[in-house]
């Protein structure tokens, strides 16, 4: 096709804007509109209960980092974020080896641990709310017949216990998607590399320390930028089994923005906090990216 | 030369219907459904409503919640079939979860999409009103139908500024629902009364099974602030004075927190627990007292205890009061239908209401599902009058007060906000005074 236009006199820029048009309309309809327009109702009044609204200039941002309760936001959001990624990273990491070994049934082992993966987030939240429930848990049932505690614990209804049980149900469901990617990475690790290290006598631990790694650098900053920039988003999981609380402990910017939009009506508040959160989420892909980019 | 300029412009409008297709997505949603045949209604999620109902008449789209649910799933489908037998129109359900509705509602009429008729609460009521979404109920069935139908009180729960918006469908209060199985098991024939009586209640259910929660009063979600409330009366205190200031921040609600504290301390009341929560554990006997609405009996059965066995297991009773003499609180509590100001289908839409406060209908909803009926014609049945659960939540009723973030446009939030300090002071991050205090400080600054 690319001839033939080229044969009716286009020339090669105009050929490739041609081409990237359809994709870029694309991008500015779903993408860059939406982005825009959530920007532009940050420095809105604008309210879900009335068509009229007026530009307030920041107030909103003025109010919201004027509002306490942002910054312990913010906290739990980095806590969900670091405790989401690196437990999945490290247990998916681990299982991962073991998959490595190719024993008999590895396979199986591997397709098995995908299930986790493939089940919507909100039943898998609702799920673990009932092994954390405090009342008929299954989790306070094994450790109270076991006499491990005396009584049943409100999981979920303590702000010391409510983040990690998320964070736990969480990783829960993205340990495969690291296993994959690193059961994946593990494959191209060069093995005359591995072996030469042993011949030298370096142990388990040195091997992975210092063949292992080094090999697999890449596409471990690579899921960890994915999953940490996946975790800033996340919602389903901290909203289905604590819609936030108690006490706010579990309150990310997900949340936030979904409570001050769609609870408290506020959507310029929340394009707000979005917006926030969209530039701490730049932030993010920026710093891990350029790592990336570095390592090459 | 003029076929690159139709190729480029060819590109350049394909572009343009893309980005063009995005923006006016609600325009075309509504015509696209305007446009569509509909179907005969099957109650779950959405479908298409039409114009002109295969019979001739036309097709309505009522939307609300208590269609989704399995405790009223079928009683709704006969109501529309009997609306359909009766009027010749049709009608077409559009439900989702309690908690979902007023967002659903304000988000289906701003994208244009067809809403006729919705059942709402008492809260979902005020946020849909405060919208300007609702078209005045006097104009659309005359204020002598209106008057004649109903009693003034329940016409003012949906009366706002003296335009009707609200057409009363089911009211009550919400009040204490009890085990007598567990109370007789703790050695309590009769309900207490007063605070001193219930905590001793508590207590000694606590002593006969600690597996039991006494009271599960609650502590999480929108729920924790709406039984708050009633507490917060009980000792004297109110979330805002007459004037509109807000005057939670006072000894009565520390002393109503300091309350909540202690009752956790002792085991009587547990952290984690919802309406939802509530009910289950009540219908599996490990729930002692908790606070519902007159559909908590039909709750039960759908949580599974038998129909023959409810009344064993479920009876009404007045909150306890701190003296003696003092009015038990509680809050009103009530579905109404309201009719949408951007319907074209108004009158068939006040059929439908008028069909389901007939007395065969409306009887048959209190039957199944425990709701009371409203009209005056149908209190007066004798299977209305004659039901003692109905009497004590109509007796509770005769003094029950709407929320008093009821009429707020920002309600969620201030209940979100006393349910956040209550929580901290559950969870001894704050004393009930530091917690009464930024209660205070936060409902001041939402204002």
């Amino acid at each position: 096709m690319n001839s033939n236009l080229r044969k009716k006199g286009l020339t090669d820029a105009q050929v490739g804007v041609l081409l990237i048009l359809p994709g870029l309309a694309v991008f500015c309809a779903i993408i860059l509109y939406p982005f825009v327009n959530a920007i532009l109702m940050s420095f809105t009044d604008r309210s879900l209960l009335m068509p009229n609204y007026k530009v307030v200039g920041l107030e909103n941002y003025i109010k919201v980092f004027s509002d306490p309760y942002f910054g312990k936001t913010l906290i739990t959001t980095i806590l969900f974020v670091i405790g989401s990624t690196l437990l999945p990273f490290t247990l998916g990491f681990i299982w991962a080896i073991i998959l490595n070994q190719g024993f008999k049934g590895s396979e199986l082992l591997r397709g098995i641990t995908l299930v986790n993966w493939i089940i919507p987030g909100t039943a898998i939240g609702f799920l673990w709310s009932w092994i954390f429930n405090g009342q008929y848990g299954i989790l306070n049932a094994i450790l109270t017949r076991t006499g491990l505690l005396e009584t049943g614990v409100a999981w979920l209804g303590q702000t010391n216990t409510a983040l990690i049980c998320v964070i736990i149900a969480r990783s829960w469901q993205m340990l495969p998607w690291y296993m994959a990617f690193l059961l994946g990475g593990l494959g191209g690790v060069p093995l005359d590399q591995v072996e030469a290290a042993r011949v030298d006598g370096a142990n388990n631990l040195q091997v992975f320390r210092y063949v292992v790694l080094p090999s697999m650098k890449t596409i471990i900053l690579l899921i960890l930028v994915l999953g940490t920039i996946g975790n800033l988003q996340h919602f389903d999981l901290p909203w289905t089994m604590t819609q936030g609380g108690p006490a706010r402990a579990t309150t990310t910017l997900s949340i936030d923005v979904y409570t001050t939009a769609f609870d408290n009506w506020n959507i310029g508040k929340a394009a707000t906090i979005g917006t926030i959160w969209a530039v701490l989420l730049g932030l993010f892909s920026f710093v891990y990216l350029k790592q990336v980019k570095d390592s090459d | 030369m003029k076929k690159r300029l139709v190729a480029v412009t060819m590109a350049a409008a394909m572009s343009a219907a893309l980005l063009a297709g995005c923006g006016s997505s609600g325009t075309q949603t509504q015509e696209n459904g305007a446009a569509e045949t509909s179907a005969q209604a099957s109650g779950n999620g959405e479908e298409a409503a039409g114009e002109t109902a295969a019979s001739g008449g036309e097709n309505i789209v009522w939307a609300g919640w208590s269609g989704e649910e399995e405790a009223s799933r079928d009683i709704f489908q006969r109501m529309m079939q009997t609306y359909r037998d009766e009027t010749g129109n049709d009608v077409t359900w559009v439900g989702w979860t309690w908690a979902d509705t007023a967002q659903q509602l304000l988000i289906r009429s701003q994208g244009g999409e067809q809403l006729d008729i919705a059942q709402v609460d008492i809260g979902i009521f005020n946020t849909v009103q405060q919208a300007g979404l609702l078209a005045d109920l006097n104009e659309v069935l005359g204020e002598d139908y209106m008057k004649e139908t109903f009693q003034q009180s329940t016409l003012d729960v949906g009366n706002v500024d003296g335009k009707q918006y609200g057409f009363p469908w089911s009211m009550a209060s919400i009040s204490m629902v009890y085990n007598p199985e567990i109370l007789a098991e703790a050695g309590w024939e009769e309900v207490p009364t007063t605070l001193e009586e219930f905590e001793q209640c508590l207590a000694d259910i606590k002593a006969m099974d600690p597996e039991i929660i006494p009271y599960a009063v609650s502590t999480k979600d929108d729920t924790c602030a709406g039984d708050f409330m009633p507490w917060l009366w009980t000792f004297g205190g109110s979330l805002y004075g007459e004037d509109g200031s807000v005057t939670v921040d006072s000894p009565e609600a520390v002393e109503c927190v300091k309350w909540y504290q202690d009752m956790l301390g002792k085991g009587y009341i547990a952290m984690d627990v919802g309406r939802g929560d509530a009910r289950q554990l009540f219908a599996q006997g490990k729930v002692a007292f908790y606070d519902d609405a007159v559909l908590a009996k039909g709750q039960a059965v759908s949580n599974g205890v038998a129909p023959e066995d409810v009344v064993n297991v479920c009876q009404a009773m007045l909150r306890p009061v701190k003296n003696e003499g003092d009015t038990p609180q509680s809050t009103m509590w009530g579905h109404m239908l309201v009719i949408f100001n951007s319907s074209e289908h108004k009158e068939a839409a006040a059929e439908l209401a008028k069909t389901l406060v007939s007395d065969d209908v409306a009887l048959e909803y209190f039957e199944e599902n425990g709701m009371p009926p409203v009209t005056n014609s149908a209190a007066e049945l004798d299977e209305v009058k004659n039901d003692p659960y109905l009497s004590t939540f109509s007796a509770s009723t005769a003094t029950a007060r709407l929320e008093e973030t009821a009429r707020m446009t920002n309600a969620s939030e201030i209940k979100s906000i006393i349910t956040e300090e209550l929580q901290y002071a559950l969870l001894g991050q704050k004393t009930a005074e530091e917690a009464v205090a930024e209660m205070g400080s936060r409902m001041n600054s939402a204002q």
